[in-house]
C-alpha cells in the first residue's frame, strides 16, 4: 500500500515519549507522533475542540498531489475501523491505478472495479 | 482491551503499509487550476443564512493544509512536516490525547 500514517494530538512530545514507554501497544509505532500543543494545525483541520483543548477522532486521507480524498470526524468516545481505512486506501489506489474505473460501493481489493462515465477531473469529488 | 485491540490496529496498519512496498502506479491527474468565478456585480443576500461558526474542516477535494511540527519518530524526536511526504499516500489521524485508543 506504500501509506505514510501521521499521528497527532495536542500532547507534548515528552507525553508522546512516555506513552511509547509505557504502552506496549503504542511501544512499536514505527509512524510519526506528531504533536501540536498550541492545537493551531489541529484547526486548520477543524477538529480542535475549544472547551477541552483536545482534539476529535479525526482521520484524513491526502493523496500523493497533497489532496484530501477523504475525511472521517468521530466523537471522542468511539474508536475507528482500521479495515474500513485500509478498504478506502486501497480502492482510492486502484481508482488512481485504473483511470476511468470505480470501485463500488462495498468494493473490496481484488474485487471487479466498473467504468464510470464521470469525468477524470473531478476525480477527487 | 478494547483500546488495546484499536491500537494494536492502527499500529498494524503502520505495519501491514511498511511491510506491502507495492509500487504505485499513475496517481491521477493533478488538480487543474480553476479560474475563480467572477464576482457578482449586485450584492444579494445570501442563499443559505450563516449560522454559528464552526471550524473548518478541509473537505474531499481541497488541499491538506501543510504543517511542520514536532514529532515522535522511533525514539527521537524530529521535526516534520506533511510536504516531507510528498509524493506518497498519507493518513493524518487526529485523537483526542495519549493514554486513551487511537
Amino acid at each position: 500500500m506504500d501509506v505514510e500514517v501521521i499521528s497527532v494530538s495536542t500532547d507534548t512530545v515528552f507525553s508522546h515519549l512516555m506513552f511509547k514507554q509505557t504502552s506496549p501497544t503504542v511501544k512499536d509505532v514505527k509512524y510519526p507522533m506528531a504533536s501540536d500543543p498550541s492545537g493551531e494545525v489541529s484547526r486548520a483541520y477543524g477538529v480542535w475542540q475549544p472547551e477541552s483543548g483536545l482534539n476529535k477522532r479525526g482521520r484524513f486521507i491526502v493523496n500523493p498531489e497533497g489532496t484530501v480524498m477523504a475525511v472521517e470526524v468521530l466523537t471522542g468516545p468511539v474508536g475507528r475501523s482500521v479495515d474500513e481505512l485500509i478498504r478506502q486506501i486501497k480502492a482510492m489506489q486502484a481508482v488512481a491505478d485504473n483511470p476511468g474505473m470505480a470501485a463500488p460501493a462495498g468494493w473490496q481489493p481484488g474485487d471487479d472495479m466498473i467504468t464510470t462515465r464521470i469525468p477524470q477531473d473531478v476525480g477527487t469529488y | 482491551m478494547f483500546r488495546r485491540s484499536l491500537l494494536v490496529g492502527l499500529a498494524s496498519v503502520a505495519f501491514a503499509i511498511s511491510a506491502q512496498a507495492e509500487v504505485l502506479g499513475p496517481c491521477g491527474t493533478p488538480d487543474a487550476q480553476t479560474p475563480a468565478p467572477a464576482t457578482p456585480a449586485t450584492a444579494s443576500a445570501p442563499a443559505v443564512a450563516a449560522g454559528p461558526v464552526v471550524a473548518s474542516i478541509p473537505l474531499p477535494g481541497q488541499k491538506a493544509p501543510n504543517f511542520e511540527l514536532q514529532a515522535v519518530v522511533g525514539e527521537e524526536v524530529k521535526t516534520i512536516k506533511l510536504s516531507d511526504y510528498d509524493g506518497k499516500w498519507r493518513v493524518i489521524c487526529f485523537y483526542p490525547a495519549d493514554f486513551t485508543f487511537v
